[in-house]
């Protein structure tokens, strides 16, 4: 009987004592149905294999490929300028992002700089989704004129031409083009730049534009095996389901960060695209903020995407026509791809403002603002359920993504 | 009495059986206590519909529950009556009504080697939510087509 007093007695001291702590600590339970759980822990990052092997290249996880990647894709010298490397867009203190509203390199460019943590997990690169490899992506930024600006055969002279580099590049690839060969080909060609770098490009013979584009390809292949080890840090929410998954008490996210992912995976509809550990679906989605006679996304480029020669199904490419079924399979329905962009992961979304295909927002509050008010259906063509939040709900919403 | 399993059927059958012996072998026992785990037997997901003139029948099939995100293994059996339809031309199409938008692939149907079959490669769904999934038959002079609503 004493003792059962005693007990009460430390209960009653221990409740006043912490009475502040506990009552914070109560306002953070949420009862998840195991449907919602279900849900919630189909996106932790623990779901994630540590590589996402891309079969179109068979050196993404050699180890002096990632040397040599890690080296091109922090030169400046691979610029028309001198001033432009990868690192210039994709910060590795910015989450490999720049924070700018569109990229800018040699000139600005039209499109906002995603984050490349993760990025070998895509199935898509670009926006639009033109490129289906990381490899094939990380080459066409040397030949954009806004980018670095420079031709492939330019590019290939000083990288082929640096002993360091040649040595890294013969301890990974079988053929290198001798000094010789190096030496005749031509300063400026290229099929993607000038009406002159053109014209040199397609009098060169074949047998010659075969070997540049392997090489060229080889390049691309060593700068994503280096991408692909920049890998997700695990976030306040991945161990929020962490202890969700062990069912225990989270101190993790907070009552109103909790309320916001109530949100996510509920009435404002999030999973419905930013769905699987990526919290992206990998697919294309109109969400109206296409402009047309300017950008209109996709629809622009999943034709001619089947004719890319690095493309997984092309000749520089390892894999199998088999394993390259997302390209095989594509929708090429420009009509019905009109404004869709890629769904973006929202991994690290707090630190990789401005947001959107062309930057336009600063802040997330005006992201999920636009999602409660978007363009009309009817001028836009846009896929979205309607979305009703209050004010008080965008902001749960907005303090539960900066969670991820 | 005999049951006839088409073979792809049998194939998932026997798939599911390899994963439940599988799952079957991670069972572990201590001294106190034997523990079997839960096995994982993923079944085939299956509708039957007649085509809207009647011509046909279509029984769709995927190796499980469809699902968003990856390729689903799904395939449909024809029959025109209780005859099997072979050399049909059967195209597929899709989306979500409610969003206002297709299928973001381009799935194709081959016939296999199994009368009345054909195999659906490319079935991909972008996200949860209710598909319609449409085919389009024609068999000799006979045209026809089909609509399944699928909640993914």
């Amino acid at each position: 009987m004493l003792n059962t007093a005693a007990l009460l007695l430390l209960t009653c001291v221990l409740t006043a004592t912490n009475a502040g702590r506990l009552a914070d600590a109560d306002a953070q339970v949420v009862v998840w149905s195991a449907q919602e759980k279900q849900r919630l822990l189909s996106l932790s990052l623990s779901n994630l294999p540590n590589i996402a092997e891309d079969l179109s290249n068979r050196f993404q996880q050699n180890e002096q490929a990632v040397v040599l990647g890690a080296k091109l894709f922090f030169d400046a010298r691979l610029s028309d300028s001198g001033t432009i490397s990868c690192s210039v867009c994709h910060q590795p203190n910015r989450e490999f992002s720049d924070g700018l509203r569109v990229a800018s390199g040699v000139a600005r460019g039209k499109r906002n700089t995603p984050s490349l943590l993760g990025a070998a997990h895509q199935t898509w690169f670009f926006w639009d989704g033109r490129k289906d490899s990381l490899w094939s992506q990380a080459l066409e930024p040397f030949e954009d004129m806004t980018e670095h600006n420079l031709s492939r055969t330019a590019l290939l002279k000083i990288i082929l031409n640096d002993p360091e580099y040649r040595s890294l590049y013969e301890s990974i690839f079988s053929e290198i083009p001798d000094l010789k060969e190096l030496a005749s080909w031509p300063e400026d060609a290229s099929p993607q730049r000038d009406l002159l770098a053109l014209k040199t490009w397609k009098e060169l013979p074949a047998k010659t534009r075969k070997h540049i584009n392997r090489a060229f390809s080889n390049i691309g292949k060593s700068i994503a095996a280096y991408e692909t080890t920049l890998t997700f840090k695990v976030s306040r929410f991945d161990q929020y389901l962490n202890d969700l998954k062990q069912a225990k008490p989270s101190a993790h996210l907070t009552h109103p960060e909790v309320s916001g992912l109530k949100l996510f995976i509920g009435k404002a509809n999030c999973t419905t695209c930013h769905f699987s550990p990526l919290l992206s679906s990998q697919h294309f989605q109109n969400i109206g903020t296409g402009i047309r006679n300017k950008d209109m996304g996709r629809s622009k480029v999943a034709e001619t995407q089947a004719w890319d020669i690095f493309n997984c199904l092309g000749e520089y490419s390892d894999a199998l026509k088999s394993d390259c079924k997302d390209l095989e399979f594509m929708s090429k329905d420009r009509h019905a791809l009109a404004g869709s962009f890629k769904v973006p992961s929202l991994r690290n979304v707090s630190n990789t403002a401005p947001y959107l295909h062309d930057g336009r927002f600063k802040q997330l509050e005006s992201v999920v603002e636009f999602y409660t008010n978007p363009p009309s259906k009817n001028r836009s063509g846009n896929h979205l359920p309607m979305i009703v939040l209050d004010d008080k709900e965008i902001n749960q919403l907005v303090q539960f993504l900066k969670t991820l | 009495m005999q049951i006839n399993i088409p073979v792809a059927t049998k194939a998932v059958v026997v798939l599911c059986l390899s994963q439940l012996m599988l799952a079957c072998d991670t069972g572990s026992h201590t001294d106190h206590q034997i523990v079997v785990k839960k096995a994982v037997v993923v079944k085939p997901w299956t509708m039957t519909q007649q085509t809207d003139k009647k011509y046909f029948s279509v029984k769709f099939t995927c190796q499980q529950q469809p699902a968003a995100g990856d390729f689903q293994v799904c395939h449909i059996m024809l029959k025109r009556g209780v005859d099997v339809v072979i050399d049909a031309k059967i195209a597929v199409d899709g989306g979500m009504t409610a969003h206002g938008h297709g299928l973001p692939t381009a799935p194709k149907l081959s016939a296999t080697d199994i009368p009345g079959h054909y195999k659906i490669d490319g079935l991909k769904f972008s996200m949860p939510g209710e598909w319609v999934i449409g085919f389009k038959v024609l068999s000799g002079q006979l045209s026809d087509q089909v609509v399944f609503t699928v909640l993914i």
